[in-house]
């Protein structure tokens, strides 16, 4: 019988007859057509459109400018220093919210009483709407009014401007995204953790490994697949945020916090740039998929059990 | 799940920081309920107020009649929900065969499905609100839902999940005379529960809260949904935060009730039986 | 791409099949100027001859209208339409039952009571014809406005907050209201009854796009009790007196005075240094004249030397100084009618005093309010003419008034005797004779939302940064002056 070696990308190799894997790809492209058909119209077709558009001038006549708006956007002072600290907020609310969520999942992952209370408290902050979100800590750390300077001066400590001062108020964002994510991280690392048997665990305290040796060696290897998702993720949403400068601070102060992805919408719905908006989407792209493609590398070989 | 302390003396600790992060995390309810009781007048005014000194339950009543809240409700939980159960359906389809099959080509479609992870949904607002216009889907339920039947997101959430399920559990199905979907159906589906819970979880909160695409897809007040929907208790100068915090309660409860009934499916642990 | 602009190519995307039309839809994307409007222009004509047959058969109750007549039908087929080639083919395919939808978006902050009178008259007076009144907040209703045209689906009527005239004027997306105005003109008081410079500023070339719903103006809010305990009877009306009140009401936790931190409200300094954006002659910003430079740094001073205004909270809204003002922490602000409401409700304590702009080289203060257009494709211009008409008579702009104190750009409402003595109202109808539209003549070049977002960070870096004004504003001019070069 002939048969068809393959190594899938947890590293298994596996012996498969011939007949076999064909079969085997034309199921994978049956239960892959619906995929196909809606990533094609729904994303692939105004992709391409949107890239078309961003060879052309936003000036009138909308003249084919080959990649003229992609030059331009590297000359582009303001699009930089928003791509800057963009990158400096997305991997810091990622390691941060990462070790925060690990840490609360870990903690909840223990059976105790009012376990899943906690479990949909913690979750509240993800489950609100950015809006109030919003709102609250706009109000809460108002230099002038707000709850939070008051309690420092009740305690003694020095107040900060937080929200007033350009060089506090990105890290307020951080903070304020972190206490948002964390919740969410947590729920996906519980399920990842939800997913290796315990028996391992047992076995493992049998041999006499003690917490922390069972933590490096049996759950942190296991949770591979969801930490590596998280990460990614966490990195792809945290580039693109959005809402927090829409609805808290307007970018400022002194732009401060003008996210990239709220910069682009900016050029776009508020100074009517839309093919060069469109060159500027397509520069981030091209940077978060050279991040995604070196965190995948690293993260190569899968563990299967 | 662990029966006991994850370390020794893990346990009163365990409460300690939970219990502060708790706190930390039940302030934006807290703060959304009260600010709904608010007078008008107390929104206006300077200094935030804590506690309202006359409760206006009135407010929640106030909502429905100020605006059609009820309709909003109504098309926000219609387009939330059908996108949810086509995520759940679609999604761990496709990821299940990025997981476990072996084709030509695969990883080409995987990095270009996760690569539309990387644009902004609003790149491709204006040539999708063309499409839908082209189809006459404006104000439409269907133009509401149709983008977003599927999300790579989901896709490789599914992925990562099914991953690591052992290929002897599908070549027993499949030498026990499986057919193919019902492989999936049967044996896949129900080993991932915590991650499809995840899932539809995380999918109904996104496209619960959803502003851009209902903002310019909508055009009557009939179809708004409920984020468009609150933002006409926006004045141009001040907002009529105390109803906005009525509404936002009530689009919280859905959640929380949505996420307590897929709390059960964060319980258990898998424990693999009859397979070594 | 510019065959696109021939109605050859519009006919034949109207009648191809979905699919095409689909195809021609998604290239016409990549236009973003054009948008839709071609395409939709021919679907248009025919609904307005409609529409023309429509205000011919009944008799509007409201002493606005015309007596309209039969006569309006073809005169508006013909000149309505904007384009003599649509306009031929098309006057007698329209539907003759009088009736439609009239898809109108406001600002969710002015829908007065004033006006939902005026809109049940409308389709009382015009049986079958519904008004779709759809509420968006601004940014959101540009937004949607980018999407509807880029797409050729437009509303009949837009109430727009500002600026957006000149600059979707400039891309022929508005409809000329030429026609309209020499048929109703007269009867309606427009455009002689408007204070001025509010049909110039939306008049481009010669031709005027829009009508001024609102006419607001920015003036001196003060707290009478702050200021007579500080020895001030009357409020500064220059600035070292203002400086002097500042400081003698600044203590402890209290400012005298709060800064917004939203950039259009530096333009009354800047105005009455007698600073401006641009010159017209010369095409070139001129933001960097000492006068400018000193009318910033003055701001800046009273944040950072002075010490009588606190660092404003970034933040999306307008409300930080109306707040302060409120918890009695500012003794004085600078802001306009909308505020009036926010602070007898939230504070009815406060003695509130409105003071006149203040004066340096001249009295002024910059002028702002909504205006209407309706966007070139819309499918009932007649109808949302007509509407225009109501919604700005005398009598409906005394009613809002009443209603919400908000002031009106018509010179017989300043006039007119409820207005003079309310004394609240009064004076903003008094600032409305010196009040300014800033940016009016940088509208005009088409590149305002492009340097709109240089200025703000300009006001931000000296607000936040305490960049010295001198720097930021010639940061601003040379960068503005590159886009206006066509960079």
């Amino acid at each position: 019988m002939k048969v068809v070696v393959s190594q899938d990308n947890t590293g298994a190799v596996r012996r498969v007859p011939m007949g076999l894997a064909s079969r085997q790809a034309l199921i994978a492209y049956i239960f892959l057509f619906p995929a196909f058909i809606y990533f094609t119209v729904f994303f692939f077709v105004p992709i391409v459109i949107e890239f078309w558009s961003s060879l052309h001038s936003d000036d009138t006549g909308n003249a084919f400018v080959w990649f003229d708006n992609y030059v331009k956007a590297f000359e582009d002072q303001r699009s930089i220093n928003s791509f800057v600290l963009t990158l400096v907020f997305a991997i810091s609310v990622t390691i941060l919210s990462m070790v925060f969520g690990l840490f609360l999942a870990l903690l909840l992952n223990q059976s105790f009483r009012g376990r899943t209370i906690l479990r949909t408290i913690l979750l509240i902050p993800y489950m609100t709407s950015a809006v109030i979100v919003g709102l609250m800590w706009r109000n809460i750390l108002d230099p002038l009014v707000g709850i939070l300077n008051k309690v420092l001066i009740a305690v003694g400590l020095p107040t900060q401007d937080w929200l007033s001062n350009y060089k506090e108020a990105l890290w307020a964002l951080v903070g304020i995204t972190v206490w948002q994510a964390m919740g969410y991280n947590m729920v996906l690392f519980l399920a990842g953790l939800q997913g290796i048997p315990t028996l391992y665990q047992e076995a493992a305290k049998i041999d006499g490994a003690n917490a922390w040796g069972r933590f490096r060696h049996i759950t942190i290897p296991l949770l591979a697949p969801t930490t590596l998702f998280v990460s990614i993720i966490s990195v792809i949403s945290s580039l693109q945020a959005f809402a927090q400068a829409f609805i808290i601070t307007n970018g400022g102060p002194a732009e401060s916090t003008r996210f990239y992805v709220f910069h682009v919408f900016n050029v776009a719905f508020s100074e009517g740039k839309f093919a060069y908006a469109s060159a500027l989407t397509f520069l981030m792209f091209l940077a978060i998929l050279v991040l995604t493609f070196i965190q995948l590398r690293v993260n190569r070989n899968g563990v299967e059990y | 799940m662990f029966k006991e302390s994850l370390f020794p003396g893990a346990k009163p600790l365990t409460y300690l920081i939970l219990g502060i992060l708790a706190l930390l995390a039940i302030m934006p309810f807290i703060y959304m309920v009260l600010l709904s009781l608010q007078t008008e007048a107390e929104t206006f005014a300077g200094d935030p107020v804590l506690i309202p000194s006359d409760p206006q339950f009135g407010n929640y009543l106030d909502i429905w009649q100020k605006a059609p809240f009820a309709r909003f409700f109504l098309n926000s939980a219609i387009v939330a929900g059908v996108i949810t159960l086509s995520h759940l359906f679609f999604d761990p389809l496709a990821g299940y065969v990025f997981a476990k099959f072996q084709f030509r080509f695969k990883n080409v479609f995987f990095l270009l499905i996760l690569g539309t992870l990387m644009i902004p949904f609003f790149v491709r607002m204006i040539p999708l609100y063309s499409m839908m216009a082209g189809f006459g889907w404006l104000n439409t339920y269907q133009g509401l839902i149709t983008p977003f039947l599927m999300s790579a997101y989901g896709i490789f959430l599914m992925r990562q999940f099914i991953q690591p399920l052992p290929f002897e559990l599908i070549d027993a199905a499949r030498i026990d005379g499986s057919s193919e979907f019902g492989i999936y159906a049967r044996i896949i589906l129900p080993q991932i529960k915590p991650a499809l819970a995840t899932l539809g979880l995380f999918t109904f909160v996104t496209h619960w809260d959803e502003f851009l695409w209902p903002l310019i897809v909508v055009n009557t007040t009939e179809m708004r949904t409920m984020t468009t929907g609150l933002t006409l208790f926006n004045q141009e100068y001040y907002n009529q935060w105390q109803y906005m915090a009525a509404g936002s309660t009530v689009l919280f409860i859905p959640i929380l009730l949505l996420f307590l009934f897929t709390q059960r499916y964060f319980v258990e642990g898998i424990a693999l039986t009859g397979l070594k | 791409m510019s065959d696109q602009k021939s109605p050859v190519n519009s006919d034949a995307a109207d009648q191809t099949a979905e699919t095409l039309s689909l195809q021609k839809s998604l290239t016409r994307r990549t236009l973003l100027k054009i948008g839709g409007t071609i395409a939709t222009a021919a679907v248009a004509a025919p609904i307005l001859a409609a529409c023309g047959d429509a205000t011919a058969t009944t008799a509007p109750a409201s002493t606005t209208a015309p007596a309209a007549g039969a006569t309006t039908a073809a005169g508006a087929a013909t000149t309505a339409a904007g384009s003599a080639t649509t306009a031929a083919g098309a006057s007698n395919a329209s539907s003759s039952s009088g009736g439609g939808t009239l898809l109108v978006y406001w600002g969710t902050g002015h829908n007065y009571k004033s006006y939902e009178a005026v809109r049940n008259q409308f389709e009382k007076d015009f049986p079958g014809w519904k008004i779709q009144w759809e509420l968006y907040q601004q940014a959101d209703m540009h937004t949607k406005l980018l999407a509807n045209y880029a797409a050729g689906n437009v509303p009949d009527l837009v109430e727009e907050p500002g600026g957006w005239i000149p600059e979707f004027g400039l891309q022929d997306k508005i409809l000329p209201l030429t026609s309209y105005i020499q048929k109703d003109g007269k009867a309606m008081g427009f455009p002689d009854d408007w204070q001025p410079f509010t049909v110039n500023r939306l008049t481009l070339n010669g031709v005027v796009y829009g009508v001024q719903l609102h006419l607001t103006n920015i003036l001196l809010f003060y707290n009478k009790d702050m200021l007579s305990k500080a020895g001030f009877q009357n409020p500064p009306t220059n600035w070292d007196e203002f400086l002097t009140v500042a400081k003698a009401t600044t203590q402890g936790s209290t400012f005298g005075f709060a800064l917004n931190q939203d950039s259009s409200y530096a333009w009354p300094w800047f105005l009455q240094n007698g600073a401006h954006w641009y010159d017209p002659d010369k095409k070139i910003l001129v933001m960097d004249s000492p006068e400018a430079i000193e009318a910033m740094q003055f701001q800046a001073d009273l944040i950072y030397k002075s010490k009588v205004a606190p660092i404003p909270v970034a933040a999306v809204s307008y409300e930080g100084p109306q707040k302060l003002f409120s918890a009695k922490r500012a003794a004085m602000i600078l802001t306009g009618p909308w505020d009036l409401k926010p602070i007898k409700d939230g504070s009815p304590d406060i003695n509130l005093g409105i003071g006149q702009a203040l004066t340096r080289k001249t009295q002024s203060t910059s002028a702002a309010g909504t205006s209407m257009f309706i966007p070139k494709g819309a499918k009932n211009a007649d109808m949302a003419w007509e509407f225009m008409k109501r919604v700005t008579a005398l009598d409906v702009e005394l009613a809002t008034t009443k209603e919400a104190n908000m002031t009106m750009p018509r010179i017989t409402w300043g006039q007119n005797a409820d207005v003079q003595s309310n004394p609240t109202i009064a004076g903003f109808a008094k600032g409305l004779s010196y009040a300014k539209d800033a940016s009016s003549e940088l509208g005009l070049t088409g590149k305002l939302t492009q340097i709109q977002p240089l200025y703000n960070k300009m006001y931000q870096d000296v607000i936040y940064k305490n960049t010295p004004a001198s720097d930021a504003l010639k940061e601003f001019v040379t960068n503005g002056n590159k886009i206006l070069a066509g960079q």
